[in-house]
């Protein structure tokens, strides 16, 4: 198996743990991941401009569609992002022309062939709980732990079809293979926050604040993430004073994964003692 | 008088690179947050940026090479040849000028230079780097050409030396005792074959005269010349030269090649600090420290969160060499291919950063486009991993972004925040030609049909967040929000907090039961509102001029 | 081009509104396969009680105690009505049913017996039920008791002293309480207000403001906005933390007790593995052989479905599932004849609450006994396509009081009959 690795702008810099305990799972798993000369996705840029995050969009399926790939992406931003602009460009002409033109300038083309998976779809539906169990050698203990859906590729379902928007079973399925054990929370499907960060920062933190408590409340000791910028929110923690001294972890479930695939603490990017 | 000439050159040469260096430690009042601490050594890559030009090799290899061409040239050239006085007499007991493996290694090194270069202006005129355009710096240009100019003077020198009859005379008269009578004739034929002097007479040559020059030679000359061949380029200069040889000679050319070739130097020396040769100081300044890490994107608990942390020395960004990398890779570029807002990329914000440096002042226009194209910024990384300079352009992208960088200019979300929803209906009222979307957005908001199954019934305000936990209270609510739509004001909703601080999580249009898509009316409303603050905001800055 | 999906499924549920979710719930209940295609945001209109026959007879407005025996006399006089394709154990059973899957969903219902329960409403009525909700079921029983109403400042459509009226005919003392929310200044929204009810300091802010009355009432009726997920937890922690019996009073849309419907049903059936298309329309392409194909479209989707047996529960015209234009009704799917009055003019009386009603009301898809939609030979007009809610004609659930009721019966009949035919 082999795709087109779309990172993403965040990961590279702000989340590189994320990048590396991918990639990592990735290899373990004997998925090849080829990285193109991938620009952003468009997601940060939508509220600018719907033709700057549709050719954002549709130009790194163009590079992809040149390698004869499909990509896969950890961050379910750029994903929903990606299904946004295939929508778009589907069913707005003018803009399809317009970004088809400027795209062969540079020899580019989309032929609408090309697609775009994310991280959790791939585990589930292309690989298969019953293909993956085998991976996992080092289960982790009964623990608690509660699972953070992210927005953007949950809805909506007539764009994403990544799950059931409501009733969202996917990513508990897999975090309990490894071994972890996810309990009900209210607002697992709720946003974290931060789309607004920078422009609203007091609200943002603000409904971070009430899931973190939510969260710790119903008993678990850690929250899953399968998405940067969802990541990048509760990280946030160690920055604002209030968050601090709630008794939650938030963790990437990449890392929680590899963990129990029995790589190691390095290969993940791991680098606390939270684990 | 060369002499003087160097001391008066070093003493400029000081004073401009004084002048200079004022970025190093100045403060510009224009950059706000500058707190000194929490930059990281980056040693590792201070050597190897210095000394190999490590993140050039990395970026393109065919322009490393040219670069790595004239740097290893040039500073051969500087440090054996330049400066042969203090160093290579000290420093090698053999050494003379015209000797192996000096000569060939100063020809090679101006070889390298000299291909380096000539790559340097090839590149220039046929190849264009960045954006299909061609630029044409004047500073790099008159570098380059300054440059070339000293070593193709060097070689010239060389060459002229090489066939110099009085130059011939002048060494035989101090390092031997060889005249008319003893032997001087037969020194000048060998000479004349081996080493392609000109002499202004016609020499009879004869086996034995040959030999017993070539006898003579290795008696007083060889241990100081070595054939003439290893000059290899010089060499080639002299031939084509030989037929004008005894004008030239007459004239005493090797004076003047050599008073040009000297003051050419000196000028370089001079130019220093001002030219694309100050980068030598400056690029190894910017690979050292790493202001921005991780951690500063956002201020910890305890500090102000608009200033950011993280120092700039001033002094990277004067070590930008418009190579254009740093745009080849941005992630948002098709920003660019959209907008064409060249203060997107980051070639053109450094340029502007620079500008705002010597000048501390932006055109409003110009400041705007600035912050809106950094505005697009995501933080990647890409250019900071890529600057063959060495420069940690991330760091300054985070520092444009904490205050206007003009008179006047603001991001659209904070110029219409300050607004009340009065003000923005009557700035944006009569103005639909110029704020059409013209067909660029989803067309949800401006079509009926999007919004007119509306029912009012409130389930999408009950499950939005925003509306949730706004402490500020919300203006609108997202049924109020499709309300206005309905009254036709569309612009009025354009303005509201309701659309600005929207999560787009599409909580709302997963719920609603008419199958109303209103999360991407929210963003529609925000693109309509972009270009409507866009184009007041332009509006404002042509009528203060 | 739309990313082109294929599924199969024992049936397919059209519809997920109350009768689609309760037609899901049975057929994955009884192990079929189930896909279901549609919005579920009509429970936000819901009260969360379950009528099964209210008012009978219509024209008479008389109030029914014992709907079991109203619903024979029903059968017997209106021959055309959902109710009379069924007996009153059926009907019994699939209250039953209804009841033990939300249990098993967390959201616990009282279960019926033989007679209506009177629930007092937020605007001081009282209306005829049949099952509800265990913390409505506290109020069901309010003779001789001394009761406080609580409001909530902000919170629109319900107040304390409005309430508190409707009962000062029944009642000795009723008192009122009106709150305040701390933080929160304008309007509450009813489900912003019950996610605040799932906070401790919430609940404990709220004790405390009623411990106040602990002397004086027995009874405290608060507005049905006590938490989204864990309601009864929660008025039972309140009931301990102030010695008073709690119980919530419905009120108007957005319906919490809707809510909690809507999230017990979604939880449920994709525990049970039911593939819900959130929003997608269903196109009805042909029949093959024995089985249906149909298209779930949405927008970037198309999912080519092949179902055994299709519930059509598409509702009326806020849902779609009937089209009017201005001379005729058409039903959106099958294109089915749907039974309705013979001219436009027809359609209304002049006067909204006019004690004959209005026919439209009553226009709809007529049936078999399985409830399978005739066609206009009478016939049913696919073998296994099953109609169920309030689609089906001769139906005038508002007046009667039993849209809940007929929105369980048709479903669970339907799916009954399906399952017993189908294997």
């Amino acid at each position: 198996m082999k795709f087109a690795y779309f990172s993403g702008c965040k990961i590279p810099f702000e989340l590189n743990e994320y990048g590396l305990s991918f990639e990592a799972i990735m290899k373990k798993l004997s998925v090849r991941l080829m990285t193109l000369p991938f620009n952003c996705c468009g997601y940060p840029s939508r509220s600018k401009s719907l033709e700057i995050s549709v050719l954002s969009s549709i130009r790194n399926l163009a590079i992809a569609e040149k390698q004869g790939l499909d990509l896969i992406t950890p961050c379910k931003c750029c994903f929903g992002q990606f299904k946004h602009a295939i929508y778009t460009w589907n069913n707005h002409t003018r803009l399809q022309d317009k970004v088809n033109a400027i795209l062969k300038q540079e020899g580019l083309c989309w032929s609408g062939q090309t697609n775009i998976i994310h991280l959790l779809s791939f585990l589930y539906h292309d690989l298969g709980p019953a293909a993956l169990k085998p991976f996992i050698t080092r289960p982790f203990s009964n623990e608690k732990i509660v699972v953070q859906y992210g927005c953007h590729a949950l809805r909506p379902f007539s764009i994403t079809g990544f799950d059931d928007p409501f009733a969202p079973k996917m990513f508990e399925a897999l975090v309990k293979l490894t071994g972890l054990q996810p309990i009900e929370w209210s607002k697992s499907t709720e946003c974290c926050g931060n789309p607004i960060y920078e422009a609203n920062r007091k609200l943002s933190v603000k409904i971070l604040e009430s899931k973190l408590k939510s969260a710790s409340d119903s008993g678990a000791a850690y929250i899953i993430n399968a998405c940067t910028h969802c990541q990048i929110q509760y990280n946030l923690m160690d920055r604002e004073p209030d968050l601090k001294k709630i008794h939650i972890i938030p963790v990437l479930f990449a890392q929680v994964l590899g963990m129990a695939m029995g790589l190691t603490k390095k290969e993940l990017g791991i680098n606390n003692t939270c684990f | 008088m060369f002499q003087t000439a160097l001391y008066i050159a070093i003493s400029l040469s000081l004073i401009g690179l004084l002048y200079q260096s004022r970025f190093f430690f100045k403060e510009n009042r224009r950059f706000p947050g500058k707190k000194r601490g929490h930059g990281t050594w980056q040693i590792k890559l201070f050597l190897l940026n210095t000394l190999f030009q490590i993140k050039l090799f990395k970026a393109g290899r065919l322009r490393w090479l040219i670069h790595f061409l004239v740097a290893s040239g040039f500073v051969y050239l500087l440090i054996f040849h330049a400066l042969d006085d203090v160093t290579s007499f000290n420093w090698f007991q053999s050494y003379q000028s015209p000797v192996d493996p000096f000569q060939f290694l100063r020809n090679l090194a101006g070889l390298f230079v000299l291909a380096g270069c000539l790559g340097f202006l090839f590149r220039r005129m046929f190849f264009f780097a960045l954006l299909k355009q061609r630029k044409i710096h004047l500073k790099g240009l008159f570098t380059i050409l300054l440059i070339l100019m000293v070593i193709v003077s060097g070689f010239l020198l060389e060459a002229v030396k090489i066939m110099s009859e009085p130059v011939f005379l002048e060494m035989v008269e101090e390092y031997s005792d060889i005249d008319e009578t003893t032997g001087l004739e037969d020194l000048k034929i060998y000479w004349e074959r081996q080493y392609h002097v000109v002499f202004n007479e016609t020499l009879l040559i004869t086996e034995e005269k040959f030999g017993a020059g070539k006898q003579l030679n290795e008696k007083f000359c060889i241990e100081c010349h070595s054939p003439v061949k290893s000059a290899f380029i010089s060499r080639s200069i002299t031939l084509p030269l030989k037929k004008t040889g005894i004008f030239l000679n007459r004239h005493r050319a090797d004076h003047l090649v050599y008073a040009v070739h000297y003051f050419l130097s000196l000028l370089m020396l001079v130019c220093l600090p001002f030219s694309r040769l100050f980068h030598i100081f400056l690029i190894p300044v910017a690979s050292l420290e790493k202001n921005l890490t991780k951690e500063h994107l956002y201020p910890g608990p305890d500090q102000d969160p608009d200033q950011i942390q993280g120092y700039i020395n001033t002094a990277t960004v004067l070590a930008c060499t418009n190579c254009g990398f740093c745009s080849n890779v941005c992630s948002v570029m098709p920003n660019f291919l959209i907008t064409k807002n060249i203060h997107i990329l980051p070639h053109a914000k450094i340029a502007a950063v620079k500008q705002l440096l010597h000048h501390a002042h932006l055109e409003p226009e110009t400041g705007y486009w600035l912050q809106s194209g950094n505005g697009d910024c995501t933080f990647c990384h890409n250019c900071a991993d890529i600057c063959p300079s060495g420069i940690d352009l991330q760091s300054l992208w985070g520092l444009l972004n904490q205050k206007p960088v003009a008179d006047g200019v603001e991001n659209n979300h904070t110029f219409i925040e300050k607004l009340s929803l009065k003000q923005w209906t009557d700035l944006t009222s009569g103005k639909e030609p110029l704020l059409s979307a013209q067909n660029t957005t989803t067309q949800l908001a401006d079509n009926g049909a999007s919004f007119g199954n509306c029912i009012q019934c409130t389930i999408c305000t009950n499950v939005c967040p925003v509306v949730e936990y706004d402490i500020d209270s919300n203006d609108y609510t997202p049924q109020q929000i499709m309300n206005l739509l309905r009254l036709g004001k569309k612009h009025l909703a354009t303005g509201t907090r309701m659309v600005w601080n929207c999560l787009t999580c599409y909580t709302c249009q997963e719920y609603c039961p008419q199958g109303i898509k209103i999360a991407d009316i929210m963003i529609e409303l925000r693109n309509n509102g972009h270009l409507a603050a866009t184009a007041i905001q332009l509006e404002n800055f042509k009528k203060a001029e | 081009m739309k990313i082109k999906k294929t599924a199969d499924c024992d049936v397919l549920v059209i519809g997920a509104g109350m009768a689609g979710c309760i037609a899901a719930a049975r057929a994955s209940s009884l192990g079929m396969k189930t896909i279901q295609a549609g919005n579920s945001s009509s429970f936000f209109f819901a009260s969360g009680l379950f009528d099964l026959l209210g008012v009978f007879p219509v024209e008479t407005g008389k109030i029914v105690d014992r709907p079991c025996s109203a619903i024979a006399q029903l059968q017997s006089e209106q021959r055309d009505h959902p109710y009379s394709k069924t007996t009153v154990d059926q009907i019994k059973e699939g209250f039953e049913f209804l009841a033990s899957f939300l249990d098993s969903a967390s959201l616990p219902y009282s279960l019926p017996g033989t007679d209506n329960r009177h629930i007092l409403t937020s605007l001081g009525t009282f209306k005829p039920t049949y099952m509800v909700p265990q913390t409505v079921s506290k109020g069901c029983n309010l003779e001789e008791k001394n009761i406080l109403i609580v409001d909530f400042k902000g919170l629109r459509g319900f107040s304390a002293k409005q309430v508190a009226a409707g009962l000062a005919t029944k009642n000795r003392q009723t008192q009122v309480l009106s709150i305040e929310v701390p933080e929160n200044l304008g309007n509450l929204n009813p489900v912003h207000l019950a996610t605040a009810f799932e906070k401790k300091e919430f609940i404990q802010h709220l004790a405390d403001k009623l411990l106040k009355f602990s002397g004086k009432a027995d009874i405290v009726g608060l507005p049905a906005v006590c938490g989204i997920h864990n309601s009864l937890e929660i008025t039972e922690s309140l009931e301990k933390k102030t010695g008073m019996d709690v119980f919530e009073i419905p009120g108007m849309p957005p319906s919490i007790p809707g809510l909690r419907l809507k999230n017990a049903f979604e939880k449920k059936l994709s525990g049970l593995g039911t593939l819900f298309l959130s929003n997608a329309k269903i196109i009805f392409h042909a029949m093959e052989k024995d089985h249906f194909i149909l298209r779930a479209v949405n927008d970037n989707f198309e999912t080519r479905i092949k179902a055994q047996g299709v519930i059509l529960a598409t509702g009326r015209f806020p849902g779609g599932g009937l089209f009017a234009r201005r001379d005729i009704i058409l039903e959106t799917v099958f294109d089915l004849p749907v039974f309705q009055p013979e001219t436009r003019e027809m359609w209304h009386q002049l006067n909204f609450l006019d004690p004959k009603g209005h026919l439209i009301n009553q226009a709809g898809l007529e049936t078999d006994e399985m409830f399978r939609p005739l066609d206009k030979a009478g016939k049913p007009a696919f073998e296994n396509l099953y109609a169920a809610g309030s689609i089906i004609a001769h139906n005038d659930w508002t007046r009667l009081k039993c849209g809940a009721g007929v929105a369980c019966i048709s479903a669970y009949t339907a799916v009954n009959s399906f399952y017993k035919r189908h294997l």
